[in-house]
């Protein structure tokens, strides 16, 4: 857009920094009545007063646009910024270099030419600096003469460039003719803002009556903030259900009905907050309660369930068992009696087991009574012809 | 070793006192008052652990040390998240093995070294097909819960025409309705189940009840049904999710007029969000049960309240969801149910929603339970810690609740409810998050020199974190350190985190007159140079890591800094220049510019006009280069020939 219009004021907008360029920039469009309309045309509700009075209106006008495209323009930049330094592409120092300096180049020329008009206006060093100002300040479009000057200003800085000699351009001079933004800005921001708000509150019922039934939803976006708390949440507080409360007397605790899920779940419960042990004695609680380690206190007659009830005299005192069919001496007796011993010493069986023990060789004697009578006599017999010899 | 250290490190008050808490009575050594009638207490029966655990109880945790499951050795300790779950499980399957070896070649283990003998090192009993069973083996069998020979026990007996007593049958029919007919994980692998639970989430979606299985067919075989074999069927349909069946089968009971118990309608209620799909269908339906265990005057528990609010967390409409869940409690309460921490964990979820606004229920959660133990009463229980520490992070951002939630963490045998590794990762890493966004640096260090790495590895999206909290706070002098833990976790190989430590190191110059950053340049230097060794290595493996020109620009600025590191720093410099085609992007220029201000301190002009070609060569700003090298050095005619080759004259007029 800039291209087509004429060069110098190209230049002009290369020469200033990236603030105010645009706002020179807006102000060129200013000039030209149907950029105005396309501005004004972006509030709708002022249309009518400013057909009217279309000069006064003009100003401010400007100065939104000014805004408008500021902002925009920032936005632009700041992109083409990122995009730059993301990707440094071969080349690409070189073009900027080259179009820095001729852009450079371009400001110069204007400064120059502005300079040399100027010199050849005034005499005296003020005057010639003010014109200086004045015309660059022209071309930045900062003028206070409203729009229908604006073309006026156009062509008196048309020959401006024809000319030039001087070199270095004051900045405060140009912010001279800058001063008269600053007392209108305020005053446009303002408008802008009631605007803004006019708008917001006209587009809010529209978006409001949707969101009636799921309350709050506008919140959800800036809801993590102290401001919303809520208070605190009576948690006991509140009306019961009244399901259960309304004879809670009358209700009968109900063990579980099933034994097995119940011993089942009970172990799931305990496994979910089982955690790897972390210490010794964790682990050793934990083979404990696997079984495979003997449990505290140590007992050495630990899982002796047929046992646990017997008393150790069953075990030891045998010759109880001999009563009654053992005779009281003799072989058999010796015998006997050393089978009891060693039985008493023997952990491994179980007194009824011991019992049955014996109970068998009274039973194996019994039935070899007739043998072990004559062996006996025999050998009796034998022994007193030995003594008798 | 370890354990000896632990047990001089007891005080021995605390041990005493633990040993006798429990005892109503107090023992006290100061001499009674002759009238006063000496009472010896009773004695109090103590279980086998109970010494143990008063003992284990002395034991804190020691965060400098590995966890207690890792080999005690330096070399095997695990230092990432990857190896801490290789190693632990590592270990679990030398168990197994060991244990599969028991198995498979029983012959070996006939014999008994322990006296009393240790049944659990006998081999165990193996049914086959041709195996003697009678029906009090199966008796056995389900009391110990083995349901794949319970269930081949069961089967033989039907085949030799044994009669087996209903009794037995509806154990049976409770064992395969609990675990579905599949054998579920031995309890002894807990290190499994430690790591498991994570991936076993996604399978509880949708029904997997076996239909027509043998749990139905044990139902029918129960004649006349009795009230034990509804209510198995009931729960075993309702915890896989055979709802509609299960349902039907409550209302049938309910025809029969027969008695349930509270537990049944507890499993019905967990299902009631899959039965019904809006909300006040759903609410209208609990009420529904509820009147009935009314009516049966079944006085509910627990696991009512849990269910109930289980259903309301699926209530998508938050405004409802909230008046009755602050419905139900308050009349649980008057029923004398004493809530679990399963039943904040769904208060929770009721409460802080994404899409409701913020409530700051935990406030009152935590003042309700704060200082409190628990025991695990319900399965939820372990999700509490994990879900506490989002809210405190996510909905309320709140740094003082979550040391609140922290505290109660670490009352008494709390530890033992947060779940499993999975959970607790979340847990640390919500709180890590959340403490490096509020807490100063310095603070937030202390917190992280505890956690971190014995207890928590953060992983790279909250390491992430930590390095922008550095990067707020320009604390630079943090980066070696997070730099050394980034590589033993394993870290290295992503981008986006390196990329991260060299922006910190480049943008924080260290600043040489504080005392506590002298070291740092030397520092910074380091690890610049280790990192750029371990990309070079990356580039063998799969994952690897390519150079790009920022990244080497940073290395090739924080060597130059360190001073002494010029060598290395000319040797990166050669890697650009050599690999340029490679490379995408090119180092900053300041980078460039620094490094040709080293090359002037240190007399290397041919480094410099190398730096200055590179330059040319990649469309970066020469000119000042060009400058600085012809004013820093008195070039030879050869140097000046090629720097005027390079750049023109253009650097000669001032």
């Amino acid at each position: 857009m800039l291209a087509l219009r004429n060069t110098q004021k190209f230049n002009i907008r290369a020469l200033l920094p990236a603030a105010c360029k645009n706002v020179g920039l807006l102000s060129y469009s200013s000039s030209s009545q149907s950029k105005d309309d396309d501005g004004a045309s972006s509030s709708d509700d002022e249309k009518q007063p400013k057909k009217q009075r279309k000069s006064a209106e003009k100003p401010k006008e400007t100065a939104a646009q000014r805004l408008n495209r500021l902002l925009g323009s920032m936005q632009m930049q700041t992109t083409d910024q990122l995009a730059d330094a993301d990707f440094p592409r071969p080349g690409d120092a070189n073009r900027r270099r080259r179009e820095a300096l001729k852009q450079d180049a371009a400001t110069k020329d204007v400064i120059t030419a502005a300079k040399n008009i100027a010199s050849m206006l005034g005499t005296g060093e003020n005057e010639r600096k003010q014109t200086e100002s004045e015309l660059l300040a022209k071309l930045l479009g900062h003028s206070v003469e409203g729009g229908p000057d604006a073309p006026q200003g156009d062509d008196k800085s048309t020959p401006a460039v024809t000319a030039g000699t001087e070199k270095e351009l004051n900045l405060s001079e140009l912010i001279v003719g800058m001063k008269i933004d600053r007392r209108q800005q305020p005053q446009q921001t303002e408008q802008t803002r009631g605007e803004y708000v006019r708008r917001t509150l006209a587009s809010r019922p529209k978006s409001r009556s949707g969101d009636h039934t799921s309350s709050q939803r506008p919140q959800r976006h800036i809801k993590r903030e102290a401001e919303t708390f809520s208070g605190s949440v009576n948690l006991y507080g509140g009306e019961p259900l009244g399901i259960f409360t309304k004879d809670s007397t009358k209700l009968l605790h109900s063990p579980d009905m099933l034994s097995t899920w119940s011993t089942l779940a009970e172990r799931e419960l305990k496994l979910q907050a089982a955690h790897p042990p972390a210490n010794y004695f964790e682990q050793m609680i934990q083979w404990t309660a696997q079984g495979k380690v003997w449990r505290f206190p140590i007992d050495n007659e630990q899982d002796m369930h047929e046992e646990a009830n017997v008393d150790f005299s069953e075990h030891i005192f045998l010759e109880q068992h001999l009563e009654g069919w053992c005779p009281n001496k003799g072989p058999i007796r010796h015998f006997m009696e050393l089978v009891c011993v060693g039985l008493s010493k023997n952990p491994y069986v179980t007194a009824q087991e011991k019992k049955e023990h014996i109970l068998w060789f009274r039973d194996y004697f019994e039935a070899k009574k007739d043998i072990l009578k004559d062996l006996i006599s025999k050998g009796s017999n034998e022994s007193t012809k030995n003594v008798t010899a | 070793m370890y354990l000896t250290r632990q047990l001089r490190l007891l005080p021995s008050s605390s041990l005493v006192r633990h040993i006798t808490s429990g005892n109503g009575t107090h023992y006290t050594t100061a001499a009674p008052p002759a009238a006063e009638h000496i009472e010896i207490p009773k004695r109090i029966e103590r279980s086998p652990t109970d010494l143990l655990q008063a003992l284990a109880s002395t034991v804190g945790r020691d965060s400098t040390a590995p966890h207690y499951k890792y080999h005690d050795d330096p070399f095997l300790i695990p230092t990432s998240n990857v190896t801490k779950r290789t190693y632990t499980l590592s270990k679990e399957a030398g168990r197994k093995a060991a244990n599969w070896i028991k198995e498979e070649h029983r012959e070996l283990f006939m014999h008994q070294e322990a006296q009393p003998p240790i049944e659990k090192f006998a081999p165990s009993m193996v049914y086959t097909e041709e195996s003697e069973v009678d029906t009090s083996s199966l008796q056995q069998l389900i009391a110990q819960g083995e349901l794949t020979d319970a269930v081949l026990v069961y089967n033989l007996l039907e085949k030799k025409g044994i009669e087996v007593n209903d009794a037995l049958k509806q154990s049976l029919l409770e064992l395969v309705c609990f675990y579905n007919n599949q054998e579920p994980l031995p309890e002894e692998y807990i290190e499994e189940r430690w790591f498991l639970q994570n991936s076993r989430r996604r399978e509880r979606h949708g029904k997997t009840w076996k239909d027509g299985d043998l749990a139905e067919k044990l139902y029918a075989a129960i004649e006349p049904k009795t009230p034990q074999s509804y209510a198995a069927l009931i729960r075993g349909m309702a915890k896989y999710l055979q709802c509609e069946r299960a349902y039907a089968l409550l209302q049938e009971a309910n025809e029969r007029q027969i008695q349930l118990d509270t537990n049944t309608y507890n499993a019905i209620i967990q299902i009631v969000s899959l039965l019904k799909d809006t909300a006040d269908q759903r609410w209208q339906l609990c009420t529904v049960l509820l009147n009935q265990m009314a009516e049966q005057q079944l006085h509910p528990n627990l696991g009512t309240l849990n269910a109930l609010l289980e259903c309301i967390s699926t209530f998508g409409n938050f405004k409802l969801a909230r008046s009755s869940a602050l419905k139900v409690l308050p009349e649980f309460k008057q029923l004398g149910v004493t809530p679990s921490l399963g039943t904040y964990y769904y208060l929770l979820i009721i409460f802080c929603r994404e899409r409701a606004p913020v409530s700051h229920v935990i406030v009152d959660i935590l003042n309700d339970i704060g200082g409190k133990q628990f025991k695990v009463e319900h399965p939820k229980d372990t999700y509490f810690f994990a879900t506490a520490m989002d809210v405190c992070r996510n909905h309320l951002n709140d740094k003082a609740l979550a040391k609140k939630v922290d505290e109660l963490l670490h009352t008494g045998n709390n530890y033992d409810l947060i779940g499993d590794s999975f959970k607790e990762s979340i847990y640390y890493r919500n709180y890590l998050a959340l403490l490096c966004q509020t807490e100063s640096i310095e603070d937030f260090m202390q917190t992280y020199d505890v956690l971190v790495p014995n207890i928590y590895i953060p992983e790279p999206g909250i390491m992430e974190e930590i390095l922008r909290a550095i990067e707020i706070n320009g604390a630079v002098e943090h980066v070696p350190r997070i730099w050394s833990d980034m590589v033993i976790f394993d870290h290295t190989h992503r981008e986006s985190l390196l990329l991260y430590v060299l922006r910190i190191m480049v943008n924080n110059r260290p600043n040489a007159e504080l005392p506590a950053q002298q070291q740092l340049p030397e520092q910074c230097a380091k690890v610049a140079l280790d990192m750029y060794n371990k990309i070079e290595e990356s580039a063998k493996r799969v994952r690897k890591v390519s150079f790009t020109g920022q990244m080497l620009g940073d290395i090739l600025t924080l060597l130059v800094r360190s001073g002494s590191s010029f060598d290395k720093a000319s040797e990166v410099f050669a890697y650009i220049d050599k690999q340029q085609h490679r490379i995408p992007g090119t180092p900053a220029e300041s980078a460039l510019s620094e490094y040709v201000e080293a090359t002037v301190l240190n007399k290397a002009p041919s480094q410099a006009l190398m730096a200055l070609q590179y330059a040319v060569e990649n469309n970066m700003e020469t000119i000042a280069l060009a400058k600085r090298i012809h004013e820093g050095f008195t070039l030879s005619e050869v140097h000046l020939a090629k720097l005027k080759s390079l750049v023109g004259e253009s650097f000669l007029d001032k």
